[in-house]
């Protein structure tokens, strides 16, 4: 559907790749949030990525694939974006979850886990999670955009799974411990 | 991974924002506004071209080599070797040239011209053939750098002074300056070629020796008619 945009853009058209910023920005946003977890940097990373798309549009071979070709140049920002901030490896103080009753704030707790096991991944365990369970891509795509074989993507998520499940379990046993105390 | 771990998963990266604020859009605007005047200028991308470090060495070396080319361009031109002139060398022993055939004293820049040519050359011009120019047709020869290596041709085809470690290869130049023939080769002072000079004009005869020592040799045909009263000037014009 952006085919023509992007032909158009390709030829140097300003007004063509505002129109394919805008159709593909919110995703785009989507994408970095997830992976950086700070909404500047993942704004910034996205203008980043935008900037460079332009610069090297005249260099995409498939215009069909222009989506998939901005998110692999969106993932080389974030990881740039968050060196540059260096706020991905904040360290964060763990707090002890506070423990209460019902459905809903058990599931309110469940997230604050997964929100502070994700905060220790890796960027590049990050990435892979958010585009396998965010954007619900097959590994085959998810290690296109990511620009990885196939065989270092499936490990990656292995890792990545494993070690968001052992962080979440260290949590729970801390916080266990603590109100064992 | 379990399906409870994919929908906590799921369920987390549900939150958070999907939107692009609208000052992004306008900084992104402004940014590729900007490469896209840059790309319209002539000569795009040539300053970050340039800013390429190997790049920037190139242009700095080319701009030394055309500095150093232009330098030696400006020195003074190379004695002649020959009577009256200096003598090429302390080993170089140089036959004296006929008496009453005046040489050029100046060369210019290995052309002169030529307004006549009387004999061209003999035999089969398949063939290298001694290069025989009409008497009283001589070729001086002399090193642009003034390295002893000058040859000076005489009227016969032999030659003179002859000197450096290596022979020197001669290449004829038409007066239009297409044809390089390198077929031409001094040896030990004989000239010879199966070119036929039968284009009056400007001709150029350069020789380079095969050694590094005797560089670039100028050939300077030089008509002095020997007739009693030979007008040298109105036959020969340098180059400016």
């Amino acid at each position: 559907m952006h085919r023509a945009l992007v032909d158009r853009a390709r030829h140097g058209d300003v007004e063509a790749f505002d129109a394919l910023a805008r159709a593909v920005g919110g995703r785009c946003m989507g994408i970095a949030f997830r992976i950086l977890r700070d909404t500047n940097v993942a704004e910034d990373a996205v203008q980043a990525a935008l900037i460079v798309a332009w610069r090297e549009i005249r260099n995409l071979r498939d215009a069909d694939r222009f989506e998939p070709w901005l998110h692999r140049i969106l993932t080389r920002e974030c990881y740039a974006e968050a060196r540059r901030s260096g706020r991905w490896s904040t360290t964060l103080r763990m707090l002890p979850a506070p423990q209460f009753a019902g459905d809903s704030t058990s599931s309110v707790d469940d997230r604050d886990q997964i929100d502070r096991a994700f905060r220790r991944l890796t960027l590049e365990q990050r990435a892979i999670l958010v585009f396998h369970h965010y954007l619900d891509l097959p590994l085959v795509e998810v290690a296109n955009r990511l620009a990885i074989p196939l065989g270092t993507a499936k490990s990656r998520l292995h890792h990545a799974t494993a070690a968001l499940r052992a962080s979440v379990e260290a949590d729970a046993r801390a916080s266990s411990r603590e109100h064992m105390a | 991974m379990t399906g409870s771990e994919r929908d906590l998963i799921r369920d987390y990266f549900r939150d958070g924002p999907e939107e692009l604020p609208e000052r992004v859009y306008l900084s992104m605007r402004g940014a590729i506004e900007t490469v896209a005047q840059r790309r319209r200028r002539p000569w795009p991308g040539v300053g970050s071209w340039l800013r390429e470090p190997r790049v920037r060495l190139a242009v700095i070396a080319a701009v030394i080599v055309a500095a150093l080319l232009a330098t030696w361009r400006l020195l003074p031109n190379p004695t002649i070797y020959g009577p009256g002139g200096a003598s090429p060398s302390p080993t170089a022993e140089p036959s004296p040239l006929p008496s009453g055939v005046p040489l050029a004293t100046t060369i210019g820049d290995c052309t002169l011209t030529l307004t006549e040519l009387r004999e061209v050359r003999g035999g089969d011009p398949e063939a290298p053939t001694p290069f025989l120019m009409s008497p009283p047709y001589r070729a001086a020869m002399l090193p642009h750098t003034g390295q002893p290596s000058a040859a000076l041709i005489q009227a016969d085809g032999t030659g003179w002074g002859v000197d450096g470690p290596g022979r020197p290869v001669v290449s004829v130049v038409r007066p239009d300056a297409t044809l390089d023939y390198p077929g031409v080769s001094l040896d030990a002072g004989r000239l010879s070629t199966s070119y036929a000079f039968d284009v009056p004009g400007t001709w150029t005869l350069s020789i380079v020796a095969e050694s590094v020592a005797c560089t670039q040799v100028v050939a300077i045909i030089i008509d002095p008619e020997p007739s009693p009263t030979p007008p040298p000037s109105a036959q020969l014009e340098p180059s400016p």
